[in-house]
């Protein structure tokens, strides 16, 4: 292999000023920040709570943010590169549509940030891209579990799903877990849609799961989880049918069905995010591993975390001590996904 | 619960019946627009503006029916601009047709941001299942039947509408042969742009309709991506259904059957792959649609033909 004079020199520089570890925007400038995104910022769910986020920063004048939504995949890298080029000190992918586009474009680029709202793969990284495990399989053991609990007829509950991607597939059986080892004799069910964006499907999943006597369902579904809102608060037997919400606080929906609301907290993990490559605090190459309870809020609307009339004081005083398990790390989420599949 | 179980069946018809609805009525006025020689390819976009037309209105009037006259004006007024493009201008209807789905977008998201995104206006006042004495309480057929919303119904009667004006009157004989033979109806006295102008009006009135039934049956909120290619699974069931009324009222029940049958069929523990299951609706649809099992046949001829009246 020939190594050129130029691209020597170039590496030489490279490793003289601290590899490929972001460097600190310069003196007096703002840190330029922007979100990626697939979706759109007006979801009311996923791609909203992240643009939240967004709009904090711009609230900071340390920051410059701004964000790019609707990206199809094709255009992922394309975008991804742009924005590199424009001198963005943090670039965002929302998602893990951006997983494989960040890892090709970070290493031209190693004194920039860039973090993927999903795992990390199983290969080593640049040390300039950071991945987060946002808890989505605790949540959804907890949201079975609290399913479960507050069930009158004990029978079954039910989980609606988006695309169908391992993610989806691992909370559904997350759920069912969740649910069944909190109420032995209880089912947990659950449906995969196959897609985010589609309420109509959505809200036939949700009637295909009360059809089948589930009366608590949760999803995790975001436009698609709309719909499975809507049937829940439309169905014929929708009296005695609780729905539990995902990403963010959607009790205004349906606020005589919705029990709680497990509310990402995308919006605190993109300022944090931010702060650290402000800070030089950024540690790329890594999994950032925030606890279930930082990383999702349970709320209510105005009821606070939970909606009294549809959850009993002693299924959430029971809710409580499982979910401060969660955090702590003394429930084996994988065990109990993995004991399920045999 | 097993596939023969009365819960099981009455589930996945309803649920299969439901999806088919908002479907089929775009399916219908597209088959207008084909049978005219318009490929109108714009309807996603149409089902799109149509549905933030009425939920707009539905916010500001908390009415059920004016929405739904909103969402199909709005479509009127859609399709008048691609009925221009596509007859008088006779631009490529696909490439007008695609980018105006573009577009469309555009203007619902930026409509429904600068107007709602903040406010959170959440659900709207919706259509109910309507009861009907002693038939809505037949086993199976019942609820599956005769518990339906009234757009559902009210599509149902549009087929019969449909397939009298395309067969049986003189403007579905006019509208026909300008999709067969332009040149042939011209010398026939028929007026082929005419005739274009209402297939290509007929469709993004009844596509803008299927958004409003989308809004105020289904769903009951928007966002702008609650259409999700139902506009282009439409445009695939006309084909499936040979460009017929009746074909595509059954063509879009069998598809929206497939998609709650997959949603059905997870509950069960066939075992079966969940990536199978998703991909039954279209699956059956592209056997449908490609020519296998006959159909080529019926295609208008000169689908998506321009016409210029020779000199």
């Amino acid at each position: 292999m020939r190594i050129s004079r130029r691209s020597f020199l170039n590496s030489a520089s490279t490793l003289a000023l601290g590899g490929l570890i972001p460097r600190a925007p310069a003196q007096g400038r703002p840190t330029k920040v922007v979100l990626l995104l697939t979706g759109v910022i007006n979801d009311g769910g996923w791609g909203q709570l992240a643009y939240e986020g967004i709009e904090r920063l711009r609230a900071d004048p340390r920051f410059y943010a701004t964000y790019a939504e609707d990206i199809t995949l094709a255009q992922v890298q394309q975008v991804a590169r742009g924005y590199s080029d424009d001198g963005f000190d943090l670039i965002l992918g929302h998602g893990f549509e951006f997983s494989s586009a960040l890892l090709d474009v970070a290493p031209d680029y190693p004194h920039q940030a860039y973090f993927v709202t999903s795992f990390i793969p199983n290969h080593p990284v640049p040390r300039n891209v950071m991945f987060v495990n946002m808890g989505y399989f605790d949540a959804a053991y907890a949201a079975g579990a609290l399913a479960a609990l507050i069930s009158n007829k004990r029978q079954a509950v039910g989980f609606v799903g988006g695309a169908d991607d391992p993610n989806q597939q691992r909370m559904k059986l997350a759920f069912i877990a969740g649910a069944q080892r909190t109420v032995p004799g209880i089912r947990g069910l659950g449906i995969i849609t196959g897609d985010y964006d589609n309420a109509a499907k959505g809200r036939e999943a949700a009637s295909t799961l009360i059809g089948t006597g589930c009366d608590v369902i949760w999803h995790a579904a975001d436009v698609t989880g709309l719909g499975v809102i809507q049937g829940v608060a439309q169905s014929a037997s929708s009296a005695h049918v609780k729905v539990m919400g995902c990403y963010s606080d959607q009790t205004s929906l349906a606020p005589n069905h919705m029990a709680t609301s497990f509310e990402m907290n995308l919006a605190g993990m993109v300022t944090t995010t931010a702060d650290a490559v402000a800070n030089r605090t950024f540690t790329g190459g890594t999994e950032w591993h925030p606890t279930v309870d930082k990383m999702w809020l349970l709320r209510a609307g105005s009821h606070g975390k939970y909606n009294p009339s549809l959850v009993s004081a002693q299924a959430w005083s029971t809710f409580q001590q499982l979910w401060s398990s969660l955090a702590q790390g003394k429930i084996d989420v994988s065990a109990a996904v993995a004991a399920l599949q045999q | 619960m097993s596939v023969f179980s009365q819960a099981f069946l009455v589930t996945w018809l309803t649920a299969g019946i439901r999806l088919g609805g908002p479907v089929l009525l775009a399916a219908l006025g597209e088959t207008f627009a084909e049978r005219s020689g318009i490929l109108n390819l714009g309807i996603e976009g149409i089902l799109l503006l149509g549905a933030l037309a009425s939920y707009l209105t539905s916010i500001h009037t908390g009415s059920l029916w004016l929405p739904l006259f909103a969402a199909m004006l709005t479509g009127f007024a859609a399709a008048l601009f691609l009925a221009w493009m596509y007859v008088t201008v006779r631009a490529s209807q696909v490439v007008v047709g695609l980018v105006f789905n573009v577009l469309a977008l555009g203007i619902a998201a930026t409509v429904y941001r600068r107007t709602l995104a903040h406010a959170s206006p959440g659900p709207i006042a919706m259509f109910q299942a309507v009861h009907i004495p002693w038939v809505s309480d037949l086993p199976i057929v019942g609820p599956t039947l005769f518990s339906q919303t009234l757009p559902l119904y009210l599509t149902l009667v549009l087929v019969v509408v449909a397939h009298f004006a395309l067969f049986h009157t003189r403007f579905g004989l006019g509208l026909r042969a300008a999709g067969e033979n332009p040149r042939a109806a011209d010398a026939a006295g028929i007026s082929v742009p005419r005739m274009r102008y209402l297939g290509t009006l007929i469709s993004g009135a009844a596509a803008g309709l299927a958004g409003g039934y989308l809004v105020l049956a289904q769903i009951g909120l928007f966002r702008d991506s609650i259409v999700a290619g139902q506009g282009f699974i439409a445009l695939g069931i006309v084909i499936f259904g040979r460009w017929s009324p009746w074909k595509a009222a059954l063509a879009a029940m069998v598809f929206g059957t497939c998609d709650a049958l997959q949603l059905s069929l997870q509950l069960l523990g066939t075992h079966l792959p969940e990536e199978l299951l998703l991909s039954i609706p279209y699956v059956v649809t592209i056997l449908a649609i490609s020519g296998i099992f006959g159909g080529r046949d019926v295609r208008p001829a000169a689908l998506a033909v321009p016409y210029a009246k020779e000199a």
